[in-house]
């Protein structure tokens, strides 16, 4: 139920931790766990959204495989990126900030 | 006309709505996912949805129940893969689900030291002595552990009972600062408190460093007093005594003993 791991890791690289925490301000404490995953679900989705249109055909099924793993790891998933979309490192933190703003 | 008065419902009311629009959004996006790479529907499923959960915090405790899980999982996946540990954002992010997780503030660098090792293999020791005529009645309990003959690096102990049975013992020696400064060094790691995981039974302990052993690293790079080893539960076969060890920030005012995780 809980956003997996490897996933969520995307939002660590991309996502900057004080604009997420600020954006769950307004949640009451117990909203927080709920809010959060919420929010990380929806950033997950836009970044894949996102990382999957930036790969060509060969590339979308190995970071699907990277991800899906047996016992995905959070390191190799962030050297493929590196590998594959380092240069779009700015875009895909735009997603994020974009993601942010259209809940204002 | 005056303004409606901005009740408790209505702030409620509010915070509740904040919840839903997430949840709302989320669903959206995930289905835009679907839709277009149909293979993430099984990987990024849809997020559950509070109205088929019941309650906020049924859904909370559930997700927090899954995030511990997976933060353990990661743990023991650690020892087949040592090189997760040498990615400074690997670490950092790992340092950081730990703190959330055990609501202390952890880290494997502090003042510019760090442990000899993270991850590590530890042999259950005897009881040290703290005093020169030092009895093993003297100690709480775990009298099988026996009586050590030898008394600690650190010279004899003015640490209270936890201290004791909660103590831990490094190779410091390994550490390149104890080549430049070893004074220093040994000061800073005296009865210094850190975290003690074993992630195979998710338990957790704060213990303190009260020796430096053991002499040869190859098979066991630590030692722990009888009580921390039986606390923590490093007898369990699974986990052959292997644990995680962090540093903790601000440890003066914590105790010894095990944590909730």
């Amino acid at each position: 139920m809980s956003n997996q791991l490897p996933l969520k890791f995307l939002v660590n690289l991309y996502a900057d931790e004080p604009s997420l925490e600020k954006e769950l301000d307004c949640c009451l404490t117990n909203d927080r766990v709920v809010g959060r995953y919420y929010l990380e679900h929806l950033i997950i989705s836009n970044l894949l959204l996102k990382i999957f249109s930036l790969l060509d055909e060969t590339e979308q099924p190995q970071f699907f495989n990277l991800a899906s793993g047996s016992t995905p790891n959070e390191l190799e998933i962030k050297t493929w990126l590196d590998k594959h979309i380092a240069d779009c490192t700015l875009t895909l933190q735009e997603v994020v900030a974009r993601t942010l703003f259209a809940l204002k | 006309m005056l303004a409606a008065p901005t009740s408790l419902t209505d702030s409620t009311t509010k915070t509740s709505l904040d919840v839903e629009s997430l949840f709302v959004a989320a669903s959206k996006a995930q289905k835009t996912l679907a839709t277009s790479y149909p293979r993430w529907e099984t990987l990024h499923p849809a997020p559950k949805n509070l109205a088929t959960i019941g309650s906020k915090n049924q859904l909370a405790s559930e997700i927090t129940a899954e995030e511990r899980l997976a933060i353990f999982e990661k743990l023991v996946l650690l020892f087949e893969k040592p090189k997760l540990l040498e990615d400074l954002e690997m670490r950092l992010y790992l340092e950081q689900q730990l703190s959330d997780l055990l609501g202390l503030t952890i880290t494997s660098e502090l003042d510019g030291h760090r442990l000899p090792h993270t991850m590590v293999k530890i042999q259950s020791r005897s009881h040290q002595p703290k005093v020169l005529d030092d009895q093993i009645t003297h100690h709480a309990n775990i009298y099988e552990a026996q009586m050590g003959q030898k008394r600690s690096s650190f010279g004899w102990s003015n640490q209270d009972e936890l201290a004791e049975q909660f103590g831990l013992s490094l190779p410091l020696y390994l550490l390149k600062e104890w080549q430049t400064d070893y004074k220093k060094t040994w000061q800073w790691f005296k009865y210094r408190k850190v975290v003690l995981i074993n992630p195979w039974k998710k338990l957790a302990a704060i213990a303190v460093i009260t020796d430096i052993a053991p002499d040869y690293t190859q098979r066991y790079q630590a030692l722990s007093n009888p009580e921390l080893s039986r606390q923590t539960q490093l007898w369990f076969p699974g986990s052959q005594g292997r644990a995680c060890l962090f540093l903790l920030e601000n440890p003066e005012k914590l105790k010894a003993g095990l944590i909730n995780c």
